[in-house]
């Protein structure tokens, strides 16, 4: 996956002193005053190169550097990152005094060393991460900071523009969206009917929108129901898809909740884009203290609706009631739709969303990323315990899951670079019968 | 064979350092303390600043240069007030200087790039060291009116020669 990003630099910052000019420039003027103080030349003679360089470094950088045009791009499948990019603009012989600073997600590690070729009139840089999970995040643009030689004064020539996208989910997603997803249940008074319309055999009724053409409006039904309805066909019709992410804080702490989050959010976006890609309905939840929800639909504008949606999910401090999220989402999307349940489920079965859910007349499939990879080999334990502790809490969490497989199937997501399980339950449909 | 422009510096940069040493030691021979300990401070300056820079904890630039700041100032202010210890105290500043340019962590060549930091700040030395050479009176108020000079007159050049050139107008036809 590739996205390219073009930013062109502001005017240049002003010039920033560091700790070491400061530095120098205490000790050579307090040298001065001692000189003066005691009318002994000596010390300031010592100070005088202390003083004199603060000043002439700033007045080396404020004749450097014009605004700089940064070209970047995130490259790489997977756990593989690579950040390439060029900045131009007129360094000549500074080129060597300008560094290059790319703010690393917390979940990456340096794959190999950052490369750099410079000439007076272009940067161009390569770095290669690799991920330790599944994430999306938003990068912002490299700091691109000149120095002077001393380093005693320093100036940002390119500040913050576009930030780059890197968004990185396991590759199995990418093969989601062919999966024929169960059709929905037929809404009160949906008819199947063997009149063909345009577009293939009559699926239901829904809410007409704007610029929809008369022709495909249900006149009939609108007059019934005093609003415009249209008719819906059910060629190309895969069966919707309610992706609901959980968002409540758990006993875990912010840290690991943050964590499991983003490997979430880095799911739920590989699943969207998978799915509105093969033209499905998807509809997205996050439900924290209260429930904020995106509608079902498909297509590009849905796309960046669901994207931001997932972006702003965060962990809240404070958990709303189960039933709270179930009534919402009875009160926002038609039953029957097939909901995808994301959560870590670290808490006691009254914390647990699927029940109430599956009350409302949602089919439900649970994917619950697993705390316990990023748990293991914290260094806490004892080589020799390590293992066994890791078991135990296997064991614990597979039994806390087992418990939800009366409501639905349940894929306990261990390793995060692959969601097959979550594919193979998708695609046989009788495990998604419940009882 | 030095290394290219913009690659790290392998050599830790020994040279300045040892230059450094050399310039501080002397600098401590001359100085005001009893004779083993002024030229052992001045070493021990150079010597620590170095380690620090190359062994020492976390990533701040501006710690190693203490020490050698140290001993500068104890240095400076324990001589004894004549030319050839105010020449080797603007030296062992310069040395300094030279030393910080040549960071291990930084480009190679830094030392060449900071040239045009480094000479003004010399001749600022040099002048200073001429104006008490040249000038009669009392030595010590002599350097330190001379050493003043010195400073308000690089400032100066410098602010001059940053400044703004106004371009010639064109008539408008």
């Amino acid at each position: 996956m590739t996205e390219v990003q073009r930013s062109t630099a502001p005017a240049p910052a002003l010039l920033r002193w560091t700790w070491r000019a400061y530095l120098l420039v205490t000790v050579g003027g307090g040298l001065a005053v001692l000189a003066v103080a005691t009318r002994d030349a000596v010390p300031l003679f010592g100070g005088i190169p202390l003083l004199l360089a603060p000043f002439l470094a700033g007045w080396e950088g404020a004749r450097h550097l014009s605004g700089v045009t940064l070209d970047w791009q995130a490259r790489g499948l997977g756990p593989d990152v690579t950040i390439t990019g060029v900045a131009q603009g007129r360094f000549g012989a500074s080129v060597v005094d300008v560094a290059i600073e790319v703010e690393r997600p917390l979940s990456a590690a340096d794959a190999e060393p950052p490369r750099f070729e410079r000439d007076p009139a272009s940067i161009r840089f390569a770095i290669h991460w690799t991920l330790s999970e599944p994430t999306i995040t938003s990068l912002p643009p490299p700091w691109i900071v000149w120095r002077d030689p001393l380093s005693l004064t320093e100036r940002i020539i390119a500040g913050p523009c576009a930030p780059l996208l890197l968004d990185r989910y396991p590759p199995s997603l990418h093969r989601l969206g062919s999966i024929r997803l169960e059709k929905t249940t037929p809404l009160p008074g949906e008819i199947h009917s063997r009149v063909l319309g345009k577009s293939g055999e009559f699926f239901g009724l829904r809410e007409a929108s704007q610029g929809e053409p008369p022709r495909t409006i249900n006149w009939r039904a609108t007059a019934r129901a005093g609003r415009l309805l249209t008719n819906d066909y059910r060629v190309d019709r895969t069966g919707d898809l309610l992706v609901v992410l959980d968002v409540r804080p758990t006993s875990l702490g912010p840290e690991a909740d943050d964590r499991l989050l983003g490997v979430a959010r880095a799911a739920v976006h590989g699943i969207a884009e998978s799915m509105i890609r093969d033209k499905t309905r998807i509809g997205f939840a996050s439900f924290g203290e209260f429930l904020t929800a995106v509608p079902l639909s498909t297509g590009r504008a849905h796309r960046l609706r669901i994207l931001r949606a997932i972006g702003a999910a965060r962990r809240e401090e404070v958990a709303g009631p189960a039933m709270r999220c179930a009534l919402g989402l009875r009160r926002l999307y038609p039953r029957g739709v097939t909901a995808l349940v994301v959560s870590s489920w670290t808490e006691d079965p009254s914390f647990n969303l699927v029940p109430y859910i599956q009350r409302q007349g949602f089919p439900v499939v649970l994917l619950s990323p697993s705390p316990l990879p990023m748990r293991a080999r914290t260094g806490r334990l004892e080589a020799a315990d390590e293992p066994l502790a890791e078991r135990l809490e296997r064991l614990e969490r597979r039994v806390r899951l087992s418990q939800l497989w009366v409501h639905g199937p349940v894929v306990d997501w261990e390793d995060f670079w692959t969601l097959d399980p979550l594919s193979r339950i998708l695609r046989r449909p009788a495990y998604r019968r419940t009882s | 064979m030095s290394a290219p422009p913009g690659s790290p510096d392998r050599g830790g940069g020994l040279a300045t350092t040892v230059l450094l040493g050399s310039v501080a030691c002397f600098f401590g021979f001359l100085g005001g303390l009893p004779l083993p300990f002024g030229p052992v401070l001045g070493a021990l300056g150079a010597a620590g600043s170095a380690a620090w820079r190359t062994y020492g904890p976390g990533r701040s630039t501006t710690a190693p240069l203490v020490p050698a700041l140290v001993v500068l100032v104890v240095l400076t202010v324990t001589s004894p007030a004549g030319p050839a210890t105010e020449l080797f105290a603007g030296l062992t500043g310069l040395a300094l200087l030279l030393w910080v340019a040549d960071d291990p962590a930084r480009p190679s060549g830094g030392g060449r790039r900071a040239a045009s930091m480094i000479a003004p700040a010399a001749l600022g030395v040099g002048m200073a060291w001429a104006i008490t050479l040249a000038w009669a009176g009392r030595p010590q108020e002599v350097g330190v009116a001379g050493g003043l000079l010195a400073i308000a007159l690089v400032l100066l050049a410098f602010l001059v020669a940053t400044l703004p050139r106004r371009t010639p107008a064109v008539p408008d036809r």
